[in-house]
């Protein structure tokens, strides 16, 4: 029992570290050219110790030839993410045309707080020949269906409810009016 | 001075800015329909999940409904009385064509009749009426904030500020004393 014990607590030093795992999200519904596009990025410490000087990249996802970087920052730095904390960034970009477009890597770099030992992650796994295709407005219109029937459905609520106030209402005036007239 | 009488009392109570409560209930469906109807074109065109806005969408609801039956109810506080000094007269020509032949009824009887009738009358054109002005002027001013004027902004600020928004200022218009 102690020996098992004693295993085990070797294995919690050893692990006894800070890792970085990332995530990236694309939040938008669809993939859009010309349009915002937002994504995600969530950097989660699963290790048992602080991780320091955290550094995310993903210049090479978005290259400013094919994409305008609207609000945010391709790079982002984070001091210090506590252990079984998470960090969040996010970016809005606007593909320049309407293209697929091959996902790079996320790259993560982070300095252990107490090895001081530099770690780098990536979404490699993830992201290997993956593309993404930036459709055009066009597409997505036809892919969402014309709004005009969103319009017709509100219209559909709204107007018989104020349609048969201004009736009811015309036609009690026209009713003292005739009154009025006639006398 | 006396105690009022029962027929006093519903005169007094049908000349005071307290609206009926069929006219409540009316201000009250139309503020509901009006509020939810938005949220409609908001999942739709703007795209609004469902899941994600559900409290936005609560509190923008609850707001606007809030709002606009206010707007109803003070517009036709104000429209009420001016709809009594137009239609008194054809109304009291209506009452005394109605009851000519009646040889029993008294002209203070007739004249109760005819009052009770004016309000009637007033009471609900200006129901319809504040509806009517309400509703055309918000859904203007939500369309109008909604598609173009807040276009650009994040759907959730443009959903409270558009409908919330718009209410809450088709409900201050509502105020003014003329």
């Amino acid at each position: 029992m102690h020996l098992v014990l004693a295993i085990f607590a070797l294995l919690g030093t050893v692990d006894a570290a800070a890792r970085v795992l990332v995530e990236k999200d694309f939040i938008s519904m669809y993939p859009v050219a010309n349009q915002e596009n937002v994504y995600e990025y969530h950097l989660v410490n699963i290790g048992d110790t602080s991780a320091v000087d955290v550094v995310l990249s993903d210049r090479d996802s978005f290259p400013t030839d094919r994409f305008e970087v609207l609000k945010g920052s391709l790079d982002a730095r984070f001091a210090v993410i506590l252990p079984n904390a998470t960090a969040s960034h996010h970016i809005i970009v606007a593909p320049r045309i309407s293209q697929p477009i091959l996902e790079a890597d996320v790259v993560v770099d982070y300095t252990d707080s107490e090895t001081k030992k530099v770690s780098r992650v990536t979404t490699t796994w993830y992201n290997k020949g993956r593309f993404t295709h930036y459709l055009n407005k066009e597409a997505i219109r036809n892919l969402n269906g014309s709004t005009a029937m969103y319009f017709v459905c509100f219209g559909a609520l709204t107007v018989p409810v104020t349609a048969m106030c201004a009736l009811l209402y015309a036609y009690s005036k026209r009713r003292y009016s005739t009154i009025k007239k006639h006398n | 001075m006396g105690k009022l009488t029962k027929e006093e009392e519903v005169l007094l109570s049908s000349y005071s800015a307290s609206s009926s409560t069929k006219g409540t209930f009316f201000f009250y469906v139309n503020a509901l329909i009006l509020s939810v109807a938005p949220l409609y074109l908001f999942y739709g065109v703007h795209q609004m999940e469902v899941s994600d806005s559900l409290i936005v969408w609560t509190v923008s609801a609850v707001a606007t409904a809030y709002l606009l039956a206010l707007a109803c109810k003070n517009q036709k506080r104000l429209l009420k009385h001016q709809i009594v000094m137009k239609r008194g007269p054809a109304v009291d020509r209506e009452i005394n064509a109605k009851y000519a032949n009646d040889k029993k009824m008294t002209i203070k009887e007739k004249e109760e009749r005819a009052l009770f009738r004016k309000n009637e009358v007033a009471d609900t054109e200006s129901t319809y009426l504040s509806i009517f002005y309400t509703n055309t002027l918000y859904l203007s001013v939500m369309l109008g904030s909604a598609f173009f004027l807040l276009a650009n902004l994040a759907p959730v600020f443009n959903l409270l500020l558009s409908t919330a928004g718009s209410a809450a200022l088709v409900a201050f218009l509502s105020t003014a004393k003329n």
